[in-house]
């Protein structure tokens, strides 16, 4: 750890060096997500998550030495396909098994849909990146580039209308939850203030 | 894919340390090579090939 003291920002890194700043960088965001939920303030990790991604890029760019080779590539696809495979079976099945188990407790429902959706999210981007990969040459950064954020402002868009529209839940009005728009589900347990 | 890496580095006097420097790969991805573990792409052959100043068919066993 002395190493990341000891390191001049202006002079190139060593490998030791930046993955010394990558695990000092995680054990800082993991810190400040865990913070967040005790005093449910989300702002300051999401901003301290892309300010980490923009740190690492930075140095990542002036590390002397391999970081990674084309073997590191092949296994990191494989690993990568195996991990989508092994979360999609386990989330659909989790999906089916708490969706059947939604009427003995409500809380399940939107569990299972979480799981179904963000398993559709995922095989939908290994589907536009492998068809990225299979058709456009791996050095045209900028489509890349462009595929990425037209995805992500994609899922956010979707996030955000879900999420601000409101539609079907409870809303608590002068102590009793009322029912916007026809949620699926009961009314929460928690009291209603 | 059997190969001759391990043999003509030693006879160059590398370590898989200079050897991996000048192939542009990381040491763990030369110590696959020589041990046949891993089937480098035919631009990684060519660049371990260079490095050794040998063609690739001196190195690897194509057969």
């Amino acid at each position: 750890m002395l190493d990341i003291i000891n390191t001049n920002v202006y002079m190139q890194l060593t490998v030791g060096q930046y993955r010394n700043i990558k695990i000092a960088t995680v054990v800082v965001l993991a810190l400040a997500f865990s913070q967040s939920f005790v005093f449910k303030n989300f702002f300051i990790p999401v901003v301290l998550l892309v300010a980490g991604s923009l740190l690492l890029m930075y140095f990542r760019r002036r590390v002397k030495g391999i970081l990674a080779d084309e073997r590191d590539y092949a296994t990191g696809g494989k690993a990568a396909l195996l991990a989508i495979q092994i979360y999609s079976w386990i989330a659909v099945l989790g999906m089916l098994a708490l969706y059947s188990a939604s009427d003995l407790n409500p809380y399940y429902q939107p569990v299972a849909m979480a799981l179904a959706f963000s398993t559709t999210i995922l095989l939908l981007i290994y589907a536009v990146m492998f068809r990225y990969y299979d058709k456009f040459k791996f050095s045209d950064k900028k489509f890349l580039f462009t595929v990425i954020v037209a995805v992500i402002f994609l899922v956010a868009a979707i996030a955000a209308i879900r999420t601000l529209s409101g539609e079907d839940d409870w809303i608590c009005k002068n102590g009793q939850w009322v029912k916007h728009g026809n949620p699926s589900f009961a009314p929460p347990q928690t009291e209603c203030k | 894919m059997k190969n001759k890496i391990k043999e003509i580095r030693t006879k160059l006097g590398m370590t898989q340390e200079e050897l991996a420097a000048k192939a542009g790969v990381r040491r763990e991805t030369i110590v696959f090579l020589e041990q046949g573990k891993y089937n480098p792409s035919l631009g990684l052959a060519n660049d371990v090939a260079k490095a050794m100043g040998k063609k690739i068919d001196q190195l690897f066993d194509l057969d």
